[in-house]
């Protein structure tokens, strides 16, 4: 296990996409005809997509619906350090 | 049903301990004008919420409101994380420590536990979002 799993630059960058996401879902929600705006939400989400794959095979799922590779006899998803844990 | 990720939506990184500063963040948590009542708010009101894309705003809000939760108890818990009684002594966190040592539990600054009576859902949308307004537009 990483000693802080929240500073991984690859965490980093999900949470700078996820963050810009999380803006831009709000304003589609109101704005559903926006092209401009569902243009970048499309490009985030394929580098979302990227990032947390390559993630999800270094450190184990990071959703609860996330990837357990099929074979795998070793169950991470509760293993630590859990979000609130800068430790 | 939600779906957990497991990160923070902004990351929380505090090195050192403050139970005076972690007594006032507390308040962002469970409060009157707190992230808790903000998340049970917009979940509450979307279900009499007439316009589905409003009622999907409501749903995404409220969720992001969950997410906030999680910022403000992650940064309560830095704050605190292995304090002694001793260290808690004479500082504001102290009559919060009394009764819940260490664990997160949503309280204004005062001390007041988190209740629903900090929310409204009226059952009408323009009432509902000028509660909206009044609550979440300041924080």
């Amino acid at each position: 296990m990483p000693v802080v799993m929240c500073k991984h630059p690859l965490m980093m960058r999900i949470m700078e996409i996820s963050f810009t996401m999380d803006d831009l879902r709000l304003y589609l929600d109101t704005h559903p005809n926006c092209n401009e705006a569902l243009t970048y939400f499309d490009e985030l989400q394929e580098q979302r997509r990227a990032a947390v794959d390559a993630y999800e095979a270094q450190f184990g799922p990071l959703t609860m619906y996330g990837n357990v590779e099929s074979g795998c006899d070793n169950w991470r998803w509760s293993d630590g350090p859990w979000p609130w844990q800068n430790y | 049903m939600w779906s957990y990720e497991k990160r923070l939506q902004y990351p929380v990184n505090i090195t050192t301990t403050n139970p005076k500063l972690a007594m006032v963040i507390m308040t962002q948590l469970g409060g009157p004008d707190g992230e808790k009542g903000a998340a049970t708010r917009y979940i509450s009101q979307r279900y009499s919420m007439p316009y589905s894309n409003v009622a999907g705003l409501l749903t995404d809000i409220g969720t992001e409101e969950m997410a906030h939760e999680e910022i403000i108890s992650s940064i309560v818990h830095q704050l605190t994380r292995n304090l002694t009684a001793e260290q808690i002594e004479g500082t504001p966190f102290a009559n919060y420590y009394v009764d819940h040592t260490l664990g997160i539990y949503p309280a204004s600054a005062t001390g007041e536990p988190w209740t629903a009576a900090y929310v409204q859902s009226k059952g009408d949308p323009i009432t509902d979002l000028h509660e909206d307004l009044a609550a979440d537009a300041t924080t």
